[in-house]
């Protein structure tokens, strides 16, 4: 356990100047002051059209304009990228070989750095969900007429909670599928040609009955299900991204094990 | 008999159909430096990383340190440090923070680091990021690193490749005062017989993936053969008088016979002139080892 902690120290320290850790921060923050400036700036049209919409709801409108760009768009993207940025410091300094002849099992190289970037991509949804309800409530302060002050916060945290672990549940078979194939190969084109292809592929067959089969429709299927005031979080895509994520990270280690460090 | 730190026993090793190693047993004996000489290609580097347990074999004839490979990989590589290829190092990070990185995942402390880069002579050099590092400050760098952990045994694999001459006097004097005053073994891979001849005290020659040579440097030196050289007022006839009684004689802008002794040479001088010949030189030159290397190789 002690050298598995390690190793994933070992990750933080070697990335921590790198866009693999501060992409995990940037796109939260990006994202969310966009939408908060948005908000500051259009204020009062935002009112014209929600006059009558009680503060919960204004929260809904104000959380989905972040959580609908990240849900639909750019988390399955995101993950691509965040799965290659950790491999790729390996492949750039051609490090793979000295790591992989250090007194350290294998098992413990490769699931310290799985584990390394789902903790990147949880600790970007956190920040998103800390952000989300920090602007907000600034929001509310600055101007009262959105009446966002005005809502239970503790519905709005924790519904926002809810809707981001379901999200990220639902990422679990993205990051293990990408992260294999940017392990694997040195080429960025391959895992993000492929990355890109399922997407579209995912996009097109969405409304097909067993699209929750394919794994980048999870992200979309897991936000279209939250809809209502009772979100439940396994859903039948997040179990199914479970079981990628179990094949995914299963496989590659043993590809880990057998596969010779040329 | 001398313990053996690696040994290899008829080691083979094929990418896809290609042959790449041939029976290779090697043997290195602990202490001192040994020297593994081949041109490029010959299966230097595939040897270190099957002795890394990089590559996979399915034979399980590599022993280190008395072990077999496969059974007690993270004991064997405890003991290890190695260097393949060019250097492994994050280039965003420092000459301390790769260390550092490194450090983490062995458990040592922050006051060797700074032991390995008085060592290496990184210590001025410790907070420049090592993108900005030259060739054989990264050499050195690459070295810092295998040393970390204090193996009891050193692989690098050619690592002055692409150093200027400075470079190449630094890592030498490094890996000397590494055997000498830190009682390491060291294999060294190279495809410079003139490097290896320096510094090793043990040499084996490896072409197409066989061993040709193996033993002590000593053993080497008395491989090497001498020359009689002589050069005549017409060399071509003096080739024609010799050629029956020294069947291997070549001409080279001068002749050349394979020395056997002193007698032998005042025979040659004496039966030249004899033959209306003007003998303008003789005298006995030794074969360098340059040129043994490429018999050996050529062979």
């Amino acid at each position: 356990m002690k050298t598995f902690l390690l190793s994933l120290h070992s990750e933080y320290y070697k990335t921590r100047k790198t866009l693999a850790f501060w992409g995990a921060i940037v796109l939260p923050v990006f994202l969310c002051t966009v939408v908060f400036i948005g908000y500051y700036i259009k204020a009062d049209d935002v009112m014209k059209k929600l006059a009558k919409v009680p503060p919960i709801a204004i929260w809904g409108q104000y959380s989905f304009a972040i959580v609908g760009v990240m849900g639909t768009l750019l988390l399955p993207m995101y993950l691509v990228f965040m799965t290659y940025s950790v491999n790729n410091i390996e492949h750039k300094a051609d490090t793979w070989k000295s790591l992989f002849s250090l007194p350290i099992p294998k098992w413990k190289i490769y699931y310290s750095k799985a584990l390394y970037t789902v903790l990147l991509i949880t600790l970007s949804m956190l920040l998103f969900v800390g952000l989300t309800l920090a602007y907000g409530y600034i929001l509310g302060w600055l101007k009262p007429q959105l009446t966002l002050q005005n809502a239970d916060m503790a519905k709005v945290t924790s519904y926002l909670a809810v809707i981001y672990l379901k999200m990220f549940l639902a990422s679990l078979g993205i990051i293990s599928i990408q992260f294999l194939m940017s392990l694997v190969w040195k080429d960025f084109l391959k895992p993000m040609g492929i990355g890109f292809l399922l997407l579209v592929t995912a996009m097109i067959v969405l409304k097909w009955e067993y699209s929750y089969l394919i794994p980048f429709t999870h992200p979309i299927k897991a936000l279209m299900s939250s809809s209502g005031k009772e979100v439940e979080i396994l859903t039948k895509e997040v179990w199914v991204s479970f079981a990628y994520a179990a094949v995914f990270f299963t496989a590659g280690y043993f590809i880990v094990i057998k596969k010779s460090v040329k | 008999m001398q313990e053996l730190i690696i040994q290899t026993k008829n080691l083979n090793f094929n990418f896809a159909q290609q042959k790449v190693l041939n029976q290779l047993s090697l043997e290195v004996p602990k202490g001192g430096i040994y020297g593994f000489l081949g041109p490029n290609g010959s299966g230097k580097t595939t040897t270190i990383k099957l002795l890394l347990n990089l590559l996979k074999s399915d034979e399980k004839n590599i022993f280190l340190f008395g072990k077999e490979l496969q059974e007690n990989r993270t004991e064997i590589l405890k003991k290890i440090g190695s260097l393949v290829e060019q250097p492994a190092i994050y280039p965003h990070l420092t000459g301390y923070e790769n260390l550092k990185t490194r450090a983490l995942l062995l458990q040592v402390s922050k006051s060797k680091i700074n032991k390995i880069l008085d060592i290496v002579g990184l210590t001025d050099a410790a907070n420049k990021k090592s993108e900005k590092y030259s060739l054989g400050m990264k050499q050195r760098l690459g070295i810092g690193l295998a040393l970390l952990d204090d193996p009891e045994l050193l692989i690098l694999d050619e690592p002055t490749n692409g150093l200027d001459p400075n470079g190449i006097i630094e890592i030498r004097h490094l890996i000397k005062d590494l055997a000498a005053n830190h009682q390491k073994t060291i294999f060294i891979s190279s495809h410079l017989l003139a490097e290896i001849e320096r510094i090793a005290t043990h040499v084996g020659i490896i072409n197409k993936g066989k061993m040709l040579f193996q033993g002590n440097i000593h053993e080497l030196h008395s491989l090497k053969t001498s020359l009689i050289c002589i050069e005549t007022n017409d060399n071509e006839a003096a080739q024609s008088i010799l050629k029956s009684k020294y069947p291997s004689l070549s001409l080279n802008g001068h002749l050349e016979i394979p020395f056997e002794s002193l007698e032998q040479m005042g025979f040659i001088n004496h039966h030249l002139i004899q033959n209306d010949l003007i003998v303008y030189s003789i005298y006995k030159q030794k074969k360098d080892l340059e040129s043994l290397f490429l018999d050996i190789t050529n062979a």
